[in-house]
């Protein structure tokens, strides 16, 4: 009686359970037919817009590169052009803001700000298409149209991420210094932003960048920190160095550690060499190797006796790290490095010290 | 208990196991979904040539374990040195070939012998001699006696120099800025202990000096099934696992580790049958007892293209070897299993990985079994029978049909339409004939390791240099 009981309420179990997962399978089958159905009309629309910019290259480029670099009238190349073929035209100008320069990246410029094209564009930023948003964004900023800018910075606090971020590299390709607190506190809302993203965008800025940037140090929380650093160590801002320094005194997050001390080795600051060296038997490995790097870089060769310590570090990676650094001081660091490779007392050291030797005699032997 | 009553418990069982797979799937797939086209998102924001604008990178030692690769091995490891990268060393570890190996390497890259002592004490059979080239000062080449793969790795770990080991087949293919793309969670994100690269299969592209130039499919439908089931695998199984920190494997074909944490580990287990798969569940198992928050990542875009088999004798050598690695691997880290001070890894990824790869087969064999043996007793409706394996098969197809829209929606690689309806064809295919042989050739791989056969097994490839795959 109990296995008939079993046998019965299984098959009825059986039979309810599977018919959910039937219904559920066939759903996502569906689903997945339909999707193929769209991906499938979506390449077709990608090769019909590829074949669109073909023949529009077949019929217009030559025209195009009669305007570029010349002292031509844009309007006298826009106008041939219908407007029903703005959208292809735009992808075919795309192509070459990545591809031209000097003159020719003027005319391109004036193309987009003293023609049709510059409406077309300012209609895009009102409507309501993410994408056309976007486009109109990438060619104000590329074109370094100064005249959208406040048009631009309304974008800063939009909703979307991505638009934000279009908006302010926009901003920052026009050089628009005046918005630049303004998108380090708006980028501040987007909780998916990260510091590389920012120095993205603040790298579209030119130097001048820098003295604002400068200023913020003190202000801006520790993610930014880092990218307002990696930014004045690229444009080798040394005015800013008193407050890196004093950051390098007083900050504990490793990564903002880093950067300082990759800034003061771009700008060779020898006010830090002191600091640099507290930074010798710091905990973090990572960071006895960058403050070894900097030492190096900064310091002349009575660097090589202090630095030689740290070849009998706890970290291999430090001790490479030192013994390559002490290569650059030449004779001095190579006759050190020597003594090292041959003494027994540490075998670590020793293999570190002949690796490095080797490769400098190669490289040596090669020059010669 | 009677026969037929366990035979109905089975069949619940079944049942059971049938749904918690699909379950577990579909929550993959969302988190997939979510992450691959999250992390597109982000990284068109991102401007990879900044890394060497702002010199943001972390310097990288590739190790390339290499025996008997001689036909390719000046093509790879040319293409290995026009990787974009602003600093790295490229360590080619000869595991003590037979062919010629070595000597094509010292003619082609004017390659010095120069004195070597181990930089770390990782054991690996004893090095011959080390090499340096005259020409390209980031080439050294190592070689040694033959330790197979593990050991051919530790070896060149105890040659590396720089913070960051990147470990690659000989006979792959890497996109040149996968180095680019494959550093940068390293850079993000100080936990990160690993990081693994998406592999894509290359039969059916065009190769030449090592670069891949053209993309296609190949002609052969057992290659096409396997770019199906490397979609699937890559895109959604280890993107999913990523969301909750629960990778235990990343490719051994390309991958990369912060060398500190290999030499704490001792390096790879030299003998082991899934060398890939073991060392990833030790990092978890060593380093999140210390940091809760050391993560094990993946980078669905850094892309290696390799070699599928196209004889059904080496893939099922292949396949077998595999399942051996992943039984070898989680048996010799059982301790993982359930462990809550592991987390979700613990919880959700090791037990998947116990019940839905390593005893999949076998439950999945007995099932076939004992469904047929109720069907005969009456126990379960021929209707029944038959559902039950259309709802199986179709979901499988539906996966393999995701997949590929995945792809489709985030990397484009395909470049012509009809390469994504061979795709969609491959992806309802593949679940009448192949699949099943897959599960078959695992089963063995299972039943041949508790009989105590871990062999590797030879495995054939023609080689990048020797074969262009054309379509």
């Amino acid at each position: 009686m109990k296995t008939y009981y079993i046998l019965t309420l299984s098959k009825l179990y059986q039979t309810a359970i599977l018919n959910s997962i039937i219904q559920l399978i066939l759903f996502l089958l569906i689903s997945a037919i339909l999707f193929i159905i769209i991906i499938i009309l979506l390449r077709l629309k990608d090769l019909n817009q590829q074949k669109k910019i073909k023949l529009f290259k077949e019929k217009w480029e030559s025209s195009f590169f009669d305007y570029i670099g010349s002292e031509k009238d844009p309007n006298e190349f826009a106008d041939k052009i219908p407007k029903s073929s703005a959208t292809i035209l735009l992808i075919f100008l795309k192509e070459y803001f990545n591809l031209l320069n000097g003159k020719e990246l003027v005319t391109l410029q004036k193309l987009i700000n003293d023609t049709w094209i510059f409406s077309f564009l300012l209609k895009d930023l009102g409507s309501k298409s993410s994408k056309k948003i976007i486009r109109a964004l990438y060619f104000f900023g590329i074109s370094k149209n100064q005249k959208v800018k406040p048009k631009i910075a309304e974008f800063l606090s939009s909703r979307n991420q991505i638009i934000f971020l279009h908006a302010a590299q926009s901003l920052a390709k026009i050089n628009a210094l005046e918005y630049t607190e303004r998108i380090l506190a708006s980028a501040n809302l987007y909780k998916q932003i990260s510091d590389d993203m920012i120095v993205s965008v603040l790298l579209e800025f030119n130097s001048e960048v820098c003295d604002y940037l400068t200023k913020r140090i003190i202000i801006e929380d520790e993610k930014f920190k880092v990218g307002i650093i990696k930014i004045l160590t690229y444009f080798k801002f040394r005015q800013a160095a008193n407050k890196v320094i004093k950051l390098l005194e007083t900050v504990e997050n490793k990564p903002l550690i880093i950067e300082c001390i990759k800034y003061v080795k771009q700008i060779e600051c020898i006010e830090s060499l002191a600091i640099l060296k507290n930074f010798f038997n710091h905990t973090d490995p990572e960071i006895r190797s960058e403050a070894i790097k900097a030492v190096a870089q900064i310091g002349d060769d009575n660097e090589t006796l202090l630095l030689s310590t740290n070849l009998y570090d706890k970290s291999i990676q430090v001790q490479i790290d030192t013994a390559e650094a002490l290569v650059k001081f030449k004779r001095k660091g190579v006759m050190l490095l020597q003594m090292v490779a041959a003494s027994n007392s540490d075998p670590s050291a020793a293999s570190v010290a002949q690796m490095v030797l080797n490769e400098y005699q190669l490289e040596k032997s090669n020059d010669v | 208990m009677t026969f037929n009553n366990f035979l109905v418990y089975f069949n619940y069982f079944i049942l059971g196991y049938f749904i918690l797979l699909v379950s577990t799937y579909i929550l993959l797939n969302i988190l997939s979904f979510k992450k691959i086209l999250h992390y597109n998102k982000n990284i068109e924001y991102i401007d990879l040539e900044n890394i060497f604008k702002l010199k943001n990178y972390i310097p990288i030692s590739i190790i390339v374990p290499a025996y008997n690769e001689a036909n390719g091995i000046v093509e790879s490891v040319q293409s290995l040195l026009q990787l974009i990268y602003p600093n790295y060393q490229l360590i080619v570890v000869n595991d003590g070939s037979k062919d010629d190996s070595v000597r094509r390497l010292i003619e082609n890259f004017n390659l010095v012998k120069m004195g070597f002592l181990p930089l770390y004490k990782i054991e690996s059979k004893p090095v011959i001699s080390v090499y340096k080239s005259l020409t390209y000062p980031n080439l050294i080449v190592v070689d040694k006696q033959n330790g197979g793969k593990a050991d051919a790795i530790n070896a060149g770990i105890n040659t590396a120099k720089h913070p960051l080991i990147c470990v690659i087949d000989a006979d792959s293919v890497l996109e040149r800025d996968s180095l680019l793309k494959i550093s940068r969670p390293f850079m993000e994100n100080e936990n990160v202990l690993a990081v693994g690269g998406t592999i894509r299969i290359a039969n059916g592209c065009k190769i030449k000096k090592g670069h891949v130039f053209e993309i296609g499919v190949s002609n052969s439908w057992l290659a096409r099934f396997q770019i199906v089931e490397y979609l699937r695998a890559f895109l959604f199984g280890r993107t999913g696992f990523d969301a909750i920190n629960g990778i235990l494997i990343i490719s051994g074909a390309f991958s990369c580790f912060r060398k500190d944490c290999l030499t704490e580990i001792g390096g790879y287990k030299t003998g082991s049958i899934g060398e890939d798969m073991e060392i990833i569940v030790r990092i978890h198992k060593f380093f999140r007892k210390k940091n809760p928050k050391a993560k094990v990542t993946f980078v669905p875009d850094p892309i290696c293209w390799t070699e599928a088999p196209e004889k059904i004798k080496t893939l099922m050598r292949q396949r077998t070897r595999w399942q051996k690695g992943t039984i070898d691997s989680l048996l010799l880290h059982k301790s993982l299993f359930l462990n809550l001070r592991y987390g979700l890894l613990g919880l959700l990824a090791f037990p998947y990985f116990v019940f839905f790869e390593a005893l999949s087969p076998i439950i999945e064999f007995l099932g076939y079994l004992f469904f047929i043996i109720s069907v005969i007793l009456g126990l379960v409706s021929y209707q029944f029978m038959l559902a039950f394996i259309s709802a199986a098969i179709l979901y499988g197809i539906v996966l393999s049909i995701l997949s590929v829209i995945l792809e489709e929606l985030s990397f484009k690689k395909y470049p012509r339409i009809k390469h994504l309806l061979i795709l969609f064809i491959a992806a309802v295919l593949e679940n009448f004939g192949y699949r099943q042989l897959n599960s078959w050739w695992r089963f063995k791989g299972t039943v041949e390791y508790f009989l105590g056969n871990k062999a590797w097994g030879q495995m054939e490839k023609q080689g990048f240099a020797s074969k262009n795959f054309n379509t």
